[in-house]
């Protein structure tokens, strides 16, 4: 029954672009579980980058008389960290200087991110097509994101095909190149250790003369922008440009998850979004019913699960979640 | 109405206008919200300006003293808790009002008669409000025990999700055996919800207990296996192909047993009249109560504060912990279970990957803020209720975005957590001690 279609280029594309999402989200995650926070709001920001790219390639097409790409897409992205950011420093004010719950603080924001991007959706779908309009289409700055070299993409057969698709548009590359600079970034830089030091212990790092709350506050910021740029890449790149009513869908969970998988390592995470990206669009490509489609949705989920039991299992300390992750740090407190 | 003219004024440039006017909104709107929290921080500042302060050390005199200062704040009386959280309220209030204002151009009086008549317009829609709340309050009420336990328990809402699924289930392949025995079908039922919930409990109690797997993001995955259980399942029993929507359960019409399985909604008729949920209030409330005498006057409730106080603790005392922790995390996850149960008996009749509608996640809120307390969980359940449905009949009257409900929710959860700040901390501005050090040394 379960006929086998994914050796095909659309699911390799497929799971490339959806895997890159999670990428983005999972390596904003990363850095901000680094330094010790649970963010659960990491859906409602990468939904606030999505609609923020949207909002700002939206108002960038009504207005421009002559079209240039390049000024679309800074834009856009101008948008999306702007919208990203004001997510990411709600909750930085809220979890780092007023010590609330970072699991409530954390849902609510993605209650609040994911309302707020519906809200201005609906608003812009009614902008663009008055009435009742449904959703908003950014066309003309979804193909500039995803321009592309004609020589490597169509003239190099299936390896152009398969790494330079003409829908994976630059930031792909972006993000497959952040992956690695996060890693050298927690591997060789003193602010990498000193913010792993912050995660895992804030009283030694406060102790060794690092400014806690400061290390916090911008691992929360980078970490939010990074993962909104992955909402703006599923829309730009994978919706084409087309917003509609929770177009995200679970994609920010997954990233969650995703940090879980890898084990809060950005070079692992580059597979490990990939093997997710295929588990979330395999059930495209296989034949299956739409009942069991539903079942085939769990995977990633579950593949999750397995992981977490099994780190979980084996207690080697580099495996293991930082220390403090989830704990408020107040200095008199000790 | 008033900033919509103003943003009109500034902004009337013919051919931005309708794109630098969204901006604008957004932007006054984040304004604001800066404003009010600056606004709240001064005001309970100069409430607590009046307490005695003690002196700074000398050597610190060289030091940089920063603007200000955090400290932990003695435990307040009743009622000043109760004028910051009150006040902390209002100001998240005045901002819903601002923000609905700003969007629709709704004078504050339409805005606040479509909020009341969205909840007491009528009957239905006071029972509503109840019912909604009380299903909150319920699903906060099974969250008590675990999180006083250190447990974080966000799986609520697929255990929630699974006990609608069993109790439909059993309605679904169980009624044409028993519709004449509606008080055994009741009894399975709650089994089935209750074991359902527990079901989804057991695993990460289990890993937590024995290897110490980390709870929040197992509990978190299992919400979406189980959201995707139903979905799987309201395929399987769909009514029309391709729906995906199995429709009503035993309804009253075109089906063999009429309201079987379904919680009676007439009870009392004579008194409140048909159509009430008032076993379903009952129910909730029982279970309520019954939580109280269970973590107040049982040895049991007392071993979970020992665990949830710290885990080395209950060691030296010889409490079990991995059987504790199993036990609070299945007697949390079957009264989930149970709201499950009672959602599709009592409320839906229906299946749906949305029929728990976040109450999961809302009800952490619920527990968390209302620190444990009844009657605080209660009120926050309530206001929570009545705002997200009042926003929804604004968006049916006055033409706002159905998603405005969430924004306005989450902004209102935000101000409640700052509150909690407030009543936790106290903030003190260094530069009036630093001057009065100044005095004191000139004199000396």
């Amino acid at each position: 029954m379960l006929a086998i279609e994914i050796f095909s280029v659309s699911f390799f594309v497929a799971m490339v672009l959806n895997g890159i999402t999670l990428l983005f989200g999972c390596l904003g995650e990363t850095i901000i579980e680094k330094a010790g926070h649970l963010n659960l709001g990491i859906p409602g920001i990468m939904y606030l980058g999505g609609i923020g790219a949207i909002l700002g390639a939206f108002i960038y097409e009504s207005n421009a008389t002559n079209f240039n790409g390049f000024l679309a897409i800074l834009c856009a992205l101008f948008f999306c960290i702007l919208m990203s950011g004001l997510g990411a420093c709600i909750y930085a004010v809220l979890t780092v200087s007023l010590r609330a719950n970072q699991n409530v603080t954390g849902l609510a924001l993605t209650t609040f991110g994911v309302g707020l991007a519906n809200f201005l959706g609906g608003s812009l779908g009614k902008l663009a097509q008055g009435g009742s309009g449904l959703f908003v289409s950014v066309k003309e700055t979804s193909d500039a994101f995803t321009f592309y070299i004609p020589w490597l993409s169509e003239k190099t057969g299936l390896f152009g095909k398969l790494f330079f698709n003409s829908s994976y548009g630059f930031l792909t590359f972006v993000a497959l190149i952040l992956a690695v600079l996060v890693h050298i970034f927690f591997k060789k830089t003193s602010i990498g250790l000193n913010l792993k030091a912050v995660g895992e212990n804030p009283q030694a790092a406060d102790a060794a003369g690092i400014n806690v709350t400061k290390y916090k506050y911008v691992a929360i910021m980078v970490g939010g922008i990074i993962a909104g740029l992955g909402g703006c890449y599923f829309v730009m790149n994978y919706l084409k440009g087309v917003w509609q009513h929770g177009a995200l869908g679970d994609a920010g969970w997954l990233a969650v998850a995703l940090v879980i998988f890898s084990l809060w390592r950005p070079l692992r995470s580059i597979w490990g979004a990939f093997l997710f990206g295929a588990l979330t669009v395999a059930y495209n490509y296989l034949h299956a019913s739409t009942s069991q489609q539903e079942i085939l949705k769990m995977l990633p989920y579950l593949v999750t699960i397995i992981v977490l039991i099994v780190t979980s299992l084996n207690k080697r300390r580099e495996d293991q979640p930082p220390r403090s992750l989830g704990l408020h740090y107040f200095r008199e407190e000790r | 109405m008033i900033l919509s003219s103003v943003v009109d004024q500034y902004f009337r440039l013919e051919r931005y206008a309708k794109i630098l006017k969204v901006l604008a909104q957004i932007f006054i709107v984040v304004a604001i919200i800066a404003v009010c929290v600056l606004g709240a921080y001064l005001l309970v500042n100069l409430i607590r300006s009046r307490q005695k302060r003690k002196q700074e050390d000398p050597e610190e005199k060289n030091t940089k003293i920063p603007l200000f200062r955090i400290t932990k704040q003695k435990e307040l009386k009743f009622w000043q808790k109760l004028i910051i959280r009150v006040g902390i309220f209002l100001v998240g209030f005045a901002l819903y009002m601002m923000i609905i204002n700003l969007i629709t151009g709704a004078s504050n009086a339409q805005i606040l008669s479509t909020l009341f008549k969205g909840n007491f317009g009528s009957s239905i829609n006071i029972w509503a409000l109840l019912r909604n709340t009380f299903l909150l309050f319920g699903v906060g009420v099974a969250l008590i025990p675990v999180f006083k336990m250190r447990f974080w328990n966000i799986g609520a809402e697929g255990q929630i999700l699974v006990g609608g699924l069993a109790t439909f289930a059993i309605m679904k392949y169980l009624t044409p055996a028993f519709h004449n025995m509606q008080f055994l079908l009741f009894i399975i039922m709650f089994l089935g919800g209750i074991l359902a919930g527990m079901l989804w409990g057991i695993f990460p109690a289990l890993f937590k207990a024995k290897f110490g797997t980390n709870e929040t993001l197992f509990t978190l995955m299992m919400n979406y296996i189980a959201i995707q259980l139903v979905r799987y399942f309201c395929i399987k029993w769909e009514k029309v192909p391709g729906s995906g929507d199995v429709g009503i359960i035993n309804n009253v019409f075109g089906s063999e047993y009429p309201k079987v399985g379904w919680i009676p909604n007439n009870f009392l008729s004579s008194i409140f009249g048909s159509g009430n949920y008032v076993l379903l209030l009952l129910l909730v409330g029982v279970v309520a109560l019954a939580m109280y005498v269970y973590m107040k006057y049982t040895k049991q409730g007392y071993e979970i504060k020992v665990v949830g106080g710290s885990v080395n603790t209950a060691n030296y005392a010889a409490i079990d912990v991995e059987k504790v922790t199993i036990r609070t995390v299945l007697i949390s996850s079957a009264i989930c279970g149970f709201v499950g149960m009672l959602i599709v008996a009592g409320v839906d009749h229906s299946l749906s990957p949305n029929l728990a509608a976040g109450r999961g996640f809302t009800a952490i809120t619920v527990t968390w803020l209302g620190n444990f307390n009844m009657g605080f969980m209660l009120i926050i359940s309530a206001l929570l209720t009545f705002f997200s449905a009042g926003a929804k009949r604004l968006a049916s009257d006055i033409s706002l975005n159905a998603s405005m409900s969430d924004v306005l929710i989450g902004i209102l959860i935000f101000f409640i957590l700052i509150s909690e700040f407030f009543i936790r901390y106290k903030v003190i501005i260094n530069r009036k001690k630093k001057d009065k050090e100044e005095l004191a040394n000139a004199s000396n």
